[in-house]
Parts: structure tokens; sequence; C-alpha cells
């Protein structure tokens, strides 16, 4: 186990060779500005945080608008006035709502779901403008085979979407390709445009299916579809995965998300290379190639399915609230 | 005597206590003995199979819990590269220590997450070893359970098949001990209170056998004892009573029959007092109109007689001689009447009945004559009887007359005089009439007559009635006989011998 450790420092060692040390740039004024204090924002803000103070870039202001619009934008409005050099946003809407205020301000967002989808950049090779980020957007592949692990025998996965939501459809997409590439996996698409749908879909759904995905849609994320969904899946003995951290806990299955904190410490990266001169428009959007996994051994008692020991030796977390005899 | 043996309950229920006591002692000791034996045997197996099961279970468990550790050791080593795969070594580009922190710190949060994963994990697997090793012994116990279970039922079968049969063997030893002591006792008082029932009172029991026997036999023979006596007594009582009862029986058996005797006396005087009395009074009656018949009639002949010699005209001398014999014939029935009122005032004498025959014959010869019948006489002579020649000269005139009158013309009247050793006898036949059986037992009673009213033909019914007074008076007996209406009749006047002298 400490043969990779050692490999990492041995590959490091050349950075720390004594050379030539660079004149210190010019302390930056960073701003972070966060929309809502959300468990993820706050993780990547914690990450951020770290890596800027690694890095010895002070943060001179801190903005939380806990939702409120008005006031986020008096006080991006006022970051402006101050000249602050670079503004790291967390979560898509302090993305747009900065983007919006501070238009020629640089920015470094991070927590993202899908910065493609949420137009602020065209595309995940950059956005071309001021904006540079990373997002917490799973690898689709790497995704289905964690949910093939957990689920034996997985052939057939429903994808739980509202047809509306742009996010999701495009989670469902990709994760059809990605299946594609897996052999006997198919994921079958499951749109309901009415909560009030949901039981009679569900009915129909569960026999001949293997397992259902909740991605990432929030019309669905609610109190009564999640109560719905988990007590039709009990009942048929079936399992439900999430992509989403949030059904953690709420009788998912398996629940796969990043790193939040490994997130922000990424996104600091972003925010020296932007300080350095880099253009942020060209910085690829970056996305994490680990995944934190959250295992409820609860439900998978409920539905009789014996996890795999691989799958709970590698889950971040592993949920046991009832006592297993 | 022989002193009774002792109680015969005391010795069943010691023979008893004895018995059940001796068998429950050998049978519980060989039961008990047998049912350790097994148990015994059966916990070995028991706590063996037990054993051999926890160390599957805990083998097992062992095996598990290394299996794990060597996936946990293979599981951490590719989660570390996964961890280390996202660090962003450029920012701790100048500040190697910091780096170091940081990777330090990811380590250790890999390997403690690897640790509490896999000490979750034991715990489940011992979880799952403590469940499975409770379902084993859950088995165990169960299968111990049965097999204690059908130890049980064996050794109970034991019991029962054996014990029934020691039960039975006693139950055979205390029959036969119950038999002889109790049974053959009371069969033998049974047969003889049979043979007492039966009449035999001598019959007594054999003391001895037991005190209970041996009481009940004395009790018995003393109560047969006054039984017989009582018995004896009791007859004599009855014989006595029984003549007694004989002799008064037949004294009222004798009264009894005199007052029968007595009663028919009694009533055959009552039925001639009334004969006597209704015959008295038709006498009484008859007498007073047969006076006063006999002289309008004894004038009007008178007359009729001298008319008839004064008288030239034949017509007028046959009218007169009609009239003359009608009152004749009216002067003897007004005479029949006053013989009938008179009752028995016969004068007897010496009468030679054949003779007496042919006189009424003669006198009624005219009449059958003028009626176109033939009246044939026939009979011996015979010795002369004192007797009243008067009324059985009567008697065959009324039968003479009675048989003409009933036969029609061309018809044969039979008059018979028969002799016999104590009897001289009349017999008068006829082809006429006849006689109803009906009225055969009416024909003798006064004022009964068959004969249709002719004018001046007479008929008062009086004739045959005065006829048997008459005859039986004389102690004698007159008989009708007839084969029915239309048949003609036969009367017989039979005049006993005795009459004689």
């Amino acid at each position: 186990m400490r043969l990779s450790l050692l490999l990492v420092v041995a590959a490091l060692l050349p950075l720390t060779a004594p050379t030539e040390r660079r004149p210190a740039p010019r302390p930056a004024r960073v701003a972070i500005f966060l929309w809502e204090n959300s468990p993820n924002d706050l993780e990547a803000l914690a990450g951020l945080r770290r890596g800027l103070e690694v890095m010895a870039i002070e943060v001179v202001a801190e903005i939380r608008a806990d939702q409120d619009e008005a006031r986020a934008r008096r006080e991006l409005l006022a970051l402006e006035d101050d000249g602050i050099d670079l503004l790291v946003a967390l979560g898509t809407r302090s993305v747009l709502l900065a983007r919006e205020v501070l238009p020629r301000t640089r920015i470094v967002f991070s927590a993202v779901t899908n910065p493609v989808l949420a137009g602020i950049a065209p595309g995940w090779a950059g956005s071309g403008g001021p904006i540079a980020g990373n997002s917490n957007w799973l690898d689709r592949r790497r995704m289905l085979e964690v949910f093939g692990q957990g689920v034996p025998g997985l052939r057939r996965l429903a994808c739980l979407r509202t047809p509306g939501n742009a996010v999701s459809a495009a989670e469902f997409e990709e994760a059809r390709v990605a299946a594609a590439a897996i052999e006997g996996l198919e994921i079958v698409d499951a749109p309901v445009a009415d909560p009030a749908e949901l039981p009679r879909l569900l009915d129909r759904l569960l026999p001949e299916v293997d397992a259902v995905w909740l991605p990432i849609d929030i019309a669905l994320y609610q109190k009564e579809p999640m109560r719905v969904l988990f007590e039709h899946a009990v009942e048929a003995r079936k399992p439900v995965v999430a992509s989403v951290a949030r059904a953690a806990g709420a009788g998912a299955l398996l629940t796969l998300s990043v790193d939040y904190r490994q997130l922000g410490l990424k996104a600091s990266s972003l925010v020296r290379r932007v300080l350095e001169g880099e253009d942020p428009g060209t910085i690829p959007i970056g996305r994490m190639s680990a995944t934190r996994l959250h295992v409820d051994l609860d439900a998978a008692r409920r539905i009789g399915l014996e996890l795999p020991i691989d799958l709970l030796l590698d889950a971040h977390v592993i949920s046991r609230r009832e006592y297993v005899k | 005597m022989m002193t009774p043996a002792a109680s015969l309950a005391r010795r069943f229920y010691i023979v008893l206590f004895f018995c059940f006591l001796v068998g429950a002692l050998v049978w519980g000791t060989f039961a008990a003995r047998k049912a350790g034996d097994r148990l015994e045997e059966r916990s070995r197996a028991f706590l063996e199979a037990g054993a051999a099961r926890v160390d599957e279970i805990l083998g097992a468990s062992a095996d598990r819990q290394a299996d794990l550790m060597d996936r946990a050791v293979s599981r951490l080593s590719a989660n570390l590269d996964r961890e280390f795969a996202d660090v962003p070594f450029d920012v701790f580009r100048d500040r190697e220590d910091l780096l170091l922190e940081y990777l330090r710190e990811r380590l250790d949060q890999a390997r403690e997450r690897q640790r509490a994963n896999t000490a979750l994990i034991a715990d489940i697997f011992r979880e799952e070893a403590r469940d499975r090793a409770f379902h084993a012994f859950e088995g165990l116990v169960t299968d111990q359970e049965r097999q204690v279970g059908e130890l049980a039922d064996r050794l109970s079968r034991d019991l029962l098949v054996w014990g029934g049969a020691f039960l039975l063997g006693i139950g055979v030893l205390l029959g036969l001990v119950f038999h002889a002591t109790v049974i053959r006792p009371l069969r033998r008082a049974t047969l003889v209170f049979e043979q007492m029932r039966a009449g035999d009172l001598s019959r007594r029991l054999r003391p001895g056998g037991g005190e209970e026997i041996d009481r009940l036999a004395r009790s018995f023979n003393a109560m047969a004892e006054e039984i017989e006596s009582y018995q004896r007594d009791l007859e004599d009582r009855v014989a006595r009573k029984t003549a007694a009862l004989s002799s008064a029986l037949a004294e009222q058996q004798e009264t009894n029959d005199t007052l029968r005797a007595t009663l028919d006396e009694l009533s055959s005087t009552q039925k001639q007092l009334i004969e006597s009395a209704k015959m008295a009074a038709l006498g009484t009656m008859a007498r007073g109109m047969a006076h006063e018949f006999n002289n309008i009639l004894g004038g009007i002949s008178g007359c009729a007689a001298d008319l008839a010699e004064d008288v030239d005209d034949e017509d007028a001398r046959r009218v007169l001689d009609v009239i003359a014999r009608s009152s004749r014939r009216a002067l003897v029935i007004t005479e029949n009447l006053l013989s009938f009122s008179r009752g028995s005032q016969h004068v007897r004498g010496m009468v030679a009945l054949r003779e007496l025959l042919d006189q009424a014959v003669a006198l009624v010869e005219p009449e059958a004559s003028r009626r176109g019948l033939v009246i044939e006489v026939s009979g011996p002579e015979a010795e002369p009887l004192r007797t009243d020649g008067r009324g059985l000269q009567q008697v065959l005139l009324n039968l003479l007359i009675n048989a003409v009158q009933a036969s029609t013309t061309g018809g044969r009247v039979r008059a018979r005089f028969l002799v016999e050793e104590d009897a001289q006898i009349f017999e008068i036949e006829d082809e006429g009439a006849g006689i109803a059986a009906a009225d055969m037992d009416h024909i003798f009673e006064p004022f009964f007559s068959t004969k249709e009213q002719e004018p001046g033909a007479g008929g008062t019914g009086l004739g045959l009635s005065v006829a048997r007074g008459i005859v039986t008076e004389l102690d004698g007996r007159i008989e009708a006989s007839s084969a029915g209406p239309g048949r003609g009749s036969c009367f017989r006047v039979v005049v006993p011998v005795s009459s004689r002298s």
C-alpha cells in the first residue's frame, strides 16, 4: 500500500529540486461566491480554501447569498468596485449570476453539475470566455460499472426522469451510449411527466427491469416522489441506484457522487492557472476520475440482496441503521 | 369349631400392596437405568454434534475473515490509486511538505475507511456466523428434542407393555385368590339360596373360609332355621284353616242345593196356583154361561123335536132336524164347558175301552158320511178297565169330531185301539189340516183353536183342554203329533192299566 505513495513522491521529486525561484506574483485578489450553502458547495469551498491557502492566494471576500438575489447582486457589484482579479463561483446558479453581474470578471467555477447544459460553456473543451472550472459530472461508464457491481445480473436499468429536465436527459443519453459498450446492459427510458403518475408507472415498469436509476432530476428528488419510488421498489424487491448524493440514506441501494472537497481543491489549481495568465476560455472543464460510493446495507437487506465484499470495501460510506442478526 | 381366618379384605389389600410395591421397585429400577443410559447417550451425541457444527461455523468464519483481509489489502491498493488520481499536485507545487501532509491525510482517510469497512464486514460475518450457529443449534436442539421425545415414547410404550403384562399377571394372581376366597364361597352360597327358594329349607352354608364368609354363613344358617320353623308353623295353620273352610264350604253347598230345590218347588207351585186361579175363574164363568145356554138350548132342542113330529113337510122337517142337531151340538159344547168348569168330577166303573171306541165312532159316523169321509176302526178286544167311561167317551168324541172337521172330502180318519202291557191306547189319526209346529205347544191350552170359524161349527178351543184334563185325572196322558200343516194329525190317548182295579 505504501508503494503508490512512494511512486507519487518519487514523481514529484523533480518538482522539488532547488531551482531558480520565480518572483512571487502580486498578491491576487480572489473572491468566492456561493449562491446557497448546500453541503456539496460547502465541501467544495473547504477544498478550494485549502488549495488557495497552500498556494498563498488570499481570499479577499466570501459572499454567501443564501439564495437572496438582490443581496447577491449588490455584493457582487461591490466586488467589482473593489477590483478583484478573479471570482470563484461555487454551484451553477452562482456562476450564472456572477457572469451576469460581472461579465468581464474572470470566473472559476466548481461544483457545477453540467456547465454545458447550464449554458456556462459551449462545450467541455472550454468556455471560450473568461470562465473556467470543473464539474461533478460523473463518468457514465464508471457509474454503470459500479451499479453492475452492486446489482448482480443487471441487464435492464430504468432511468426515471422528468421529460423537461435537460440534466437528467443528458445523463440518460450518456448512460445509453456507455451501456452500449457494456455487453448485455440496456438503459430503459422511464419518463414521468407528472409525479402523480409515478405509482402507475412503477407498477408497470418494475416487473420489467432489474433496477431503477435516479439521475439528477430536481422534480423527483422531492419527499413524496422519493417515498413512492422506494416503497414500490421495496415491494417489488428491486434496487434503486442514484447519481445524486441526496439519495444516499433515503433508500437508494447505491449512490454515486464525487469528492467535492477534492473538486474544490482541483478548482484552486484552476485559480492559479488563470491568475498566472492562462486563458480561462481555453482550459477544458475539469471532471473527476474518482467517485464516492455510498452503500445502504439496510436497503440491501430490505430487498434481500447480498452485496459483494469488494463493493463494500470500495465504499466511502456504508449506512447501517438497523441491527443485522 | 374352626376359627375364621383373618379378614379377607385385609389379606387382599396386604397382598395387593406388596405386589405393587415389588413390581414398582423392579420396574422403576429397570426403567430408570435404561432411561438414564439412553439419555446419556443422546446427550453425548448432542454435544458432539454441537461441537462439530460450532467447529464448522468457526472454521468457515475464519476462512471468510481471512478472505476478507486479503480482499481488503488488495482493494485498498486499488482504491488508493483512485484516491490519488484526482490530487491536484500543481497546487502543492512549491509546498512539498503540505503535499506530503495532504497525501498522508488522504492515505489515512483511505486506510481508516478501509479499516471501518473491514470491521463492518467482519461484524456482518460474525452476525451471519452467529445466525448460522443459532440456526444450527436450533436444529440440533430440535433434533435432540425429537430424539428425547422418541425415547420418552419408547419408554412409555415399554412401560405400558411390560407394566401392562406385569399388572396382568398380578391381576390374574389376584383373580385366582379372589376366586378361591370370595367367588367360590359366594357361588356355594348362591346354590344354597336357590335350593332353598326351590323349597328345600333344610339346606345350610358351611362356616369358615375367612372371617367375612364365616360370619355370613352363620348368620344365614340362623336365618334359615327361623324360616324353616316359621314355615312349618304356617303350614299347620294353613291346613287347619283349609279343613275348616272345606267343611264350611260343604255346608254352604248343601244349603244352596236345598234353597235351589225349594225355589224350584215354589216356582212350580206358583205356576200351578196361577193356572188354578185362572182355571177357577174360567170355570166359574163357563159354568155360569153353560147353565144359561144349557137351559136355552134344551128348550130349543125340545121344541124342535116336538115340531118335527107334528110337521109333514119334508123341507120343514129337514129344517127342524137341523135345528135339533145344532142345538144338540150346542148342548155338547155347553156340556164340555160344564165339564171343564166342574174339573175332576169323574165316575169310575169297569169299562171296555174297545167298545167305547166303537160307540164314539157310531156317534160321529153320520157327520163323517155327510162330509164324504171314511172312518176306519181297528184294534183288539181288551179287558175292561176301572175308569171313567163317560169322560173317555167325551175325549174320543172330541178327537173324532176334530179329525172329521179337519179332514177334507174323500179323506180318511183312522181310529185305532192298541193294547200294551201297562196301558190301553186310542189313536185318532186324520189326513186333514194338520198342526203347525208353533201351535203344537198350545193346542191343549184352553180357548186355543186352529179351526176356521164356520157358521154353527162351534170351536171354543176347549175340547182338547177338556180332553187333557179328563185323561190326566184318569192318570193317563194325551199326545198330539203332526207332520205339519196340511199333512194330518194324530192324537194318542194312553190310559194306564193301573186303572183296571
